[in-house]
């Protein structure tokens, strides 16, 4: 009766772990080139001379609302709000800074 | 504004009216002879007045006029409102201390050496009136100086009768008496001589009714064997009065009250003094002591000019 014995032998490709450490080295370096070239291409689109970002948008057909605000009519709130400041703290009364008058006359010990 | 400037009771004397009619102005032009008629009665330095004539009688019951009357009234009166500091009976002493002339004299001729005396207290029967008869006993021996008060009195009594035209101010000889605010609104501006500056002014008060008056040791004084006398008497000794306070100044209902508590100022020296003018509502009240330094009463404030 044959015997067979079976030997396990590991698992690994020769080369595999290179080539691992290949391919995430190269995804990182295309991760980086591509957000070098977005960044390049937004200041490029800021730079003098070419269309405003408002104007690209217009062009596409794209029209921005207002920012949502928490109090509505803020604007008006800040402005009503001024007169309440003036009355917690009131204009100091304007004095007159006119010399003093002369006297009509002086009080002293009596004398000739 | 009317005023009038004249010389009476030994002293510079103005008179004032915040009003330019002709009629204030007859008025005024008659406020000298007012005083030259209260000088008549109330001088000591007069041997025809009649405060001189009480002193001769003294003793015996003597009918008065009603200016001495009067002017005996507010004698009185000072001398219960200063607890018997400021008193009418202090003529012997105050001759004693060579003041015996006109101060003008007084500078002219030294004094000479007056007596030994006991110290004089102003008791009650020193000086007896009689309502009913306006008459006056004066004790025997007892002898009369009005001094400042017949001076504030004067004032007061000048100042009533001006007060009909508007409002006015009679000074006399520093005893100052005002009534109403002037009709700009505004008090009168009364000036605090400084003493040791003459022809400045320490403080500028704003009265609308008032007396105001100072008292000090800073003109009236003389020498007499070496020592300097003045004519502030301390009652309690029949002496000078030998404090640090050189001159008070004292503003007060009235201007018999003002210069009573002048010379009650002078008489008890700074510390006590302040205490004695702030212990009183109606009265404040600025010192000049001997070092130079000023005091100020606590209610002085109410009165300065602003």
């Amino acid at each position: 009766m044959a015997t067979s014995t079976t030997t396990r032998r590991p698992s690994r490709v020769p080369g595999a772990k290179i080539l691992i450490t290949a391919s995430a080295l190269a995804a990182t370096l295309a991760g980086w080139a591509a957000l070098t070239w977005k960044e390049a291409t937004l200041t490029a689109a800021a730079a003098p001379g070419l269309p405003s970002v408002e104007a690209q948008l217009a062009a596409a057909g794209i029209r921005l609302d207002p920012l949502p605000t928490l109090v509505p009519g803020a604007e008006t709130l800040l402005m009503e709000s001024e007169p309440i400041l003036r009355q917690s703290a009131p204009l100091p009364v304007l004095r007159s800074v006119s010399a003093p008058p002369a006297p009509v006359t002086v009080t002293q010990s009596s004398r000739p | 504004m009317r005023s009038l400037a004249f010389h009476a009771m030994g002293s510079q004397m103005l008179a004032a009216v915040d009003n330019d009619s002709a009629a204030a102005g007859e008025r005024l032009a008659r406020v000298p002879h007012w005083f030259q008629v209260w000088e008549g009665r109330l001088s000591r330095f007069r041997s025809d007045s009649e405060l001189s004539a009480l002193n001769r009688f003294s003793g015996e019951p003597v009918q008065v006029s009603q200016i001495l009357w009067d002017a005996l009234r507010a004698s009185l009166s000072a001398a219960r409102f200063s607890d018997g500091l400021v008193s009418p009976t202090l003529a012997p002493w105050i001759e004693a201390a060579g003041y015996d002339r006109t101060f003008e004299s007084v500078l002219e001729h030294a004094p000479a050496a007056g007596p030994a005396l006991a110290p004089p207290l102003f008791a009650s029967g020193d000086l007896l009136l009689e309502a009913s008869s306006r008459r006056v006993v004066l004790a025997a021996g007892r002898r009369l100086d009005l001094g400042g008060t017949a001076k504030g009195w004067a004032a007061e009594r000048a100042a009533s009768r001006l007060r009909a035209l508007g409002p006015c101010l009679v000074d006399a000889g520093g005893d100052i008496a005002v009534r109403g605010p002037r009709l700009d609104g505004h008090g009168w501006p009364v000036g605090i001589s400084d003493p040791f500056h003459p022809g400045e002014v320490l403080e500028l008060l704003g009265l609308t009714r008032s007396g105001v008056a100072t008292s000090g040791r800073d003109f009236h004084r003389w020498e007499r064997q070496g020592v300097w006398q003045h004519h502030i008497l301390d009652p309690r000794t029949g002496l000078p009065a030998a404090t640090d306070v050189l001159t008070a100044t004292v503003i007060a209902p009235s201007t018999v009250e003002a210069e009573a508590a002048a010379k009650v100022a002078v008489i008890l020296g700074s510390e006590r003094a302040l205490a004695w003018l702030d212990k009183r509502p109606s009265l404040a009240g600025l010192l000049v002591l001997d070092d130079g330094s000023v005091r100020r009463s606590r209610r002085l404030s109410r009165h300065v000019w602003r």
